[in-house]
């Protein structure tokens, strides 16, 4: 005779509730806490640290550009003056050239991202085969809903019975559930790092980010396209013909707009009186 | 109301102070009334905000000139961040308004050695040299500042100025041209620029007169730039003497016309009165 566990009560014993379930909520939390604080300890100076060097050339080039875009507004003295400042042949901007700063060959870029995963992964790993060690093999809740067979690998990692019901959940499966379920949790308790908005941080910080973005690319191939991309541009003067063209349009108006006629001026004394 | 606001849930207090602090033109005594309320009654509850909240006790209580509290605050504040460059910019505002500026200048020139980048203590030097009316100095420190920060539009706009107060026209133009071409759209700009072109002299009243107009497509009921326009346009007349019917007669004419208008509606005898004696004089 055959009878499957899934039709038989089982009973857990209460014991595990204190021995298993607790620690195992306990410690996922402490040592995320604990794995939170390192990496700021870790990571805090190495926080955006940017050289002069990096925000001049990145404000250079908006400042190119904005040559580029609207350069017809200036006198063409002012306009030429500017585009050798950046272009001259002996001594221009974007003739400069910069160091090539790979991310391979930046060995201090690397490390810091390999330090910033190793912080993460190896107590992971380490955490995780203790767990499985002292933790495995338990039985400890019962989702209050049916389950068909194929979520037994989800939730019921380290319990190897074919017949017993799906909807029951082992330790180690709980345990993968607390270590990443609990991640929304932590802002809570540890604080957002709060962050004001105030205009000129904005400014400052619209700077530094970009100059950051700037920093893993190669500088010397953006001088060059910027450089083309100015010699190419030629001084074309914007306010030539502002003053026709108002004139013209003001023509256009005349008929329309109010000007000093006898009516408003006696409408004017009207209301004075 | 702030009686009834005060004694509310502190959440509600602390979204107030924040709206208060975004506004450009802040009320510090009410930034300073929530502030202490939120500091006294509800420390725990703001968290790390908290700190925030103390810096802007600082600066508020430093605009009503209570130093007692500033140095209450300030206090707290280098207890919490002993080694921050923000707090130590906050101290030497705290200086500053005491009036010891040369000791401000060495505390600020410390923390630029220290952190190149710090913009908050470039910028405060460059306001304590223009206080002490070394406006030489604080244009040198302009200048270094700039040619970190090419982008920041308002520090080209406080150099133009200062060099407006030295006469030195030429490198306000300059600045203003770097303005224009940030933001052409602008019509402000383009009214500085005309004005410093048409200073220059005859040289550049071409150009003044280009942006004067350009103002006015911009803006058409600008009065300052419709008198610039009468100014420039009546000095190239005077300059070239020839004919009178040309399109410089009826740009002077059409702002001519065009003053009355906003004139007579601001309903302003005087200024009509006043408006019709100087149109009277240029026309001399």
């Amino acid at each position: 005779m055959l009878i499957t566990m899934s039709e038989t009560e089982l009973t857990l014993d209460p014991a595990t509730r204190l021995w298993v379930l607790l620690p195992i909520f306990l410690i996922t939390f402490l040592f995320n806490i604990c794995v939170h604080y390192i990496t700021t300890i870790f990571s805090s100076p190495h926080d955006k640290n940017v050289t002069p060097q990096e925000i001049k050339d990145s404000q250079a080039l908006v400042r190119a550009k904005q040559l580029i875009r609207n350069g017809g507004l200036i006198p063409k003295e002012a306009f030429l003056s500017r585009k050798s400042y950046f272009n001259d042949p002996e001594d221009g901007y974007f003739k400069q050239t910069r160091p090539t700063l790979n991310m391979l060959q930046d060995p201090s870029a690397m490390l810091n991202m390999q330090m910033g995963k190793m912080a993460h992964i190896i107590p992971m790993m380490l955490i995780g085969g203790w767990m499985s060690y002292v933790f495995s093999g338990f039985l400890l809740t019962k989702v209050p809903f049916p389950l068909t067979a194929r979520f037994k690998p989800m939730l019921q990692t380290g319990v190897d019975i074919e017949n017993l019901d799906a909807s029951w959940v082992s330790s180690m499966s709980l345990y993968i559930l607390c270590a990443f379920g609990l991640r929304s949790i932590y802002p809570i308790i540890l604080g957002e790092t709060s962050a004001a908005l105030d205009q000129t941080k904005l400014f400052a910080d619209q700077a530094e980010t970009m100059a950051a973005g700037l920093k893993q690319q190669d500088m010397n191939k953006i001088f060059k396209a910027e450089w083309e991309g100015l010699e190419v541009a030629c001084y074309e003067d914007g306010l030539e013909k502002v003053l026709d063209q108002f004139l013209k349009q003001e023509c256009l108006n005349e008929t329309v707009e109010e000007y000093p006629r006898p009516e408003t001026k006696g409408k004017h004394k009207a209301k004075l009186a | 109301m702030s009686k009834e606001l005060l004694s509310s849930d502190w959440r509600l207090v602390y979204e107030e102070l924040q709206v208060e602090q975004k506004k450009l033109r802040k009320n510090y005594s009410t930034i300073l009334l929530l502030a202490n309320h939120l500091v006294t009654h509800n420390s725990r509850a703001l968290g790390q905000n908290v700190w925030e909240v103390y810096e802007s006790i600082v600066l508020a209580s430093l605009d009503c000139s209570d130093y007692e509290i500033t140095t209450s605050a300030l206090s707290k504040l280098s207890a919490r961040f002993p080694k921050s460059t923000r707090v130590l910019v906050l101290k030497g505002i705290l200086l500053e308004a005491k009036g010891h500026s040369d000791e401000v200048l060495e505390l600020y020139q410390e923390i630029k050695r220290n952190e190149p980048l710090n913009r908050e203590c470039r910028k405060r030097k460059i306001t304590v040299h223009k206080s002490k009316g070394q406006n030489k100095m604080a244009i040198q420190e302009l200048c270094e500042y700039l040619s970190l920060f090419i982008g920041d539009t308002e520090a080209w706009l406080e150099l133009c100025d200062l060099y407006i107060i030295e006469l030195d026209l030429y490198n306000a133009g300059f600045c203003i041209e770097e303005l224009i071409l940030s933001n052409p759209l602008s019509y402000l700009n383009h009214l500085k620029y005309a004005e410093i072109c048409y200073t220059k002299g005859e040289e550049y009243w071409d150009s003044a007169a280009k942006h004067y107009t350009k103002v006015l497509t911009l803006k058409p009921d600008s009065i300052r730039a419709l008198f610039g326009v009468i100014l420039t346009f009546y000095a190239i007349m005077k300059m070239s003497r020839q004919n009178l019917q040309s399109k410089e007669k009826r740009m002077v004419d059409w702002a001519k016309c065009k003053l009355k208008v906003l004139y007579r509606n601001s309903g302003n005898e005087t200024g009509c009165r006043m408006l019709e004696n100087t149109i009277q004089y240029f026309d001399k």
